[in-house]
């Protein structure tokens, strides 16, 4: 077989853009996955918890109003979406659902402790007063939210700032949303 | 000598891993003991009557847990994991869901042959339903304890003697405490509201699985590094007598 320099000049070079490619889209997908495996649990753990309060308020308040009640609807609007684990709703929605539940929790339970049948009912009273405003913001882990913003922000200037990380994105590596209802 | 250092410094790098390699096995099951009232609706008598209960009943132990609320999970599918955290064999688990005012029982294999599922709902509707919607406690866990012993022994054909336990039980309802007394510890704060870690924890365990994960890459370079520079490699003698260097 008869040995040509440039044939053999371009196999090298396929071969070595193939390499930088594959080991560019490998890293950077590796990386996002670790973080995504690391902060995203945490933040996860915090929406489910959310959505576990506003539940739980639900159950309370059922027994108090009506369920087309408005204060309850938006409770119920806002867990459905914290409560997603399929991917329905982005991050940008969830955060923004997280931030509705706070004002629309702080309304139901407002509502809840003027009731005479609350106020007449020991056990509700002390839920609506102590054990759900507390569970609620609990739930609300602030830092869990900034913590996965900050590794997520530097994840993506540090992807969109480099050669590789560009290579990777151009093969379907894409950046982290941000936690943020902006 | 330089072997034996490559070989000390292995076994001090395996023998170090061996702490985080058994740290989840080590881990408290998640139910223990005969009583877990988390919602604290439950008297200290209950607790004790019920450890004496379940040392007369022979093959079984009733477990009774109490929560406020489970923030949307089935409680029977709940009752059933905390039946197979503690004892899946021969336990009985009684949740009680104070807030949600919901209740289930799970049954172990061997006590499930002696209370089948008609019977267990017959049991828990006469014996645990009407006090326990009136918030008597107490008194339905009292009831409930005593009517599943009495029944699991007739079905075995054992007798079992019941004098003397929840004889002290108020008939009074157990009023709900009046303020949620909080906790200083996030993480068990967390367990009471959601029934697992706090975020921060998770995260914790996550970066120690990837230290785990890395640690496990040292080794591996370890040994390669070992296997390339260190090990003592065999002499090839190509040469024999004096003659020139053959080739082949």
């Amino acid at each position: 077989m008869k040995f040509r320099p440039a044939a053999a000049f371009v196999l090298m070079l396929l071969m070595l853009v193939f390499a930088v490619s594959f080991g560019a889209y490998q890293g950077w997908n590796r990386e996002k996955a670790q973080l995504e495996e690391a902060e995203g649990a945490a933040l996860n753990a915090m929406l489910r918890a959310r959505a576990e309060s506003a539940y739980n308020l639900m159950t309370v308040a059922k027994r108090h109003v009506p369920e087309s009640d408005g204060d309850f609807q938006a409770v119920r609007e806002c867990r459905q979406v914290l409560s997603d684990e399929k991917g329905a709703y982005t991050l940008a929605q969830k955060a923004a659902a997280n931030e509705s539940l706070t004002a629309a929790a702080n309304a139901l339970l407002t509502k809840l402790e003027g009731l005479d049948s609350v106020r007449q009912d020991s056990r509700d009273l002390m839920y609506v007063q102590s054990l759900l405003p507390q569970m609620l913001k609990e739930s609300n882990r602030t830092a869990v939210g900034a913590a996965y913003n900050e590794a997520a922000a530097h994840f993506n200037q540090t992807m969109t700032g480099s050669l590789s990380g560009a290579l990777a994105r151009r093969l379907g590596v894409d950046v982290l949303p941000l936690f943020s209802a902006e | 000598m330089r072997r034996f250092l490559c070989v000390l410094a292995a076994a001090v790098l395996c023998l170090s891993l061996l702490p985080a390699a058994f740290a989840e096995e080590d881990a408290a099951p998640l139910l223990s003991g005969d009583v877990w009232d988390m919602a604290g609706v439950l008297g200290d008598t209950t607790a004790a009557d019920l450890a004496a209960l379940n040392d007369r009943m022979s093959g079984g132990r009733l477990m009774v847990v109490t929560r406020h609320f489970l923030g949307g999970k089935d409680a029977g599918a709940y009752a059933r994991e905390l039946l197979d955290s503690a004892n899946p064999e021969g336990g009985a688990v009684l949740l009680m869901v104070i807030g949600e005012e919901d209740y289930a029982l799970a049954l172990g294999e061997q006590i499930a042959k002696a209370l089948p599922a008609e019977s267990q709902q017959s049991l828990l509707a006469r014996n645990f339903r009407t006090p326990y919607l009136n918030r008597a406690y107490d008194e339905a866990v009292a009831d409930f304890a005593l009517a599943f012993a009495g029944q699991v022994s007739r079905a075995r054909g054992e007798s079992i003697d019941l004098d003397g336990l929840f004889g002290r039980i108020s008939l009074s309802a157990t009023p709900a405490p009046q303020q949620w007394s909080g906790k200083s510890d996030i993480n068990a704060m967390w367990q009471d509201f959601f029934g697992e870690d706090s975020p921060e924890n998770r995260t914790d365990r996550g970066r120690e699985a990837d230290w785990e994960g890395g640690l496990g890459t040292l080794i591996f370079w370890a040994f390669i590094i070992y296997f390339l520079f260190f090990r003592k490699r065999k002499r090839r003698r190509y040469d024999f007598g004096h003659g020139p260097r053959r080739r082949w």
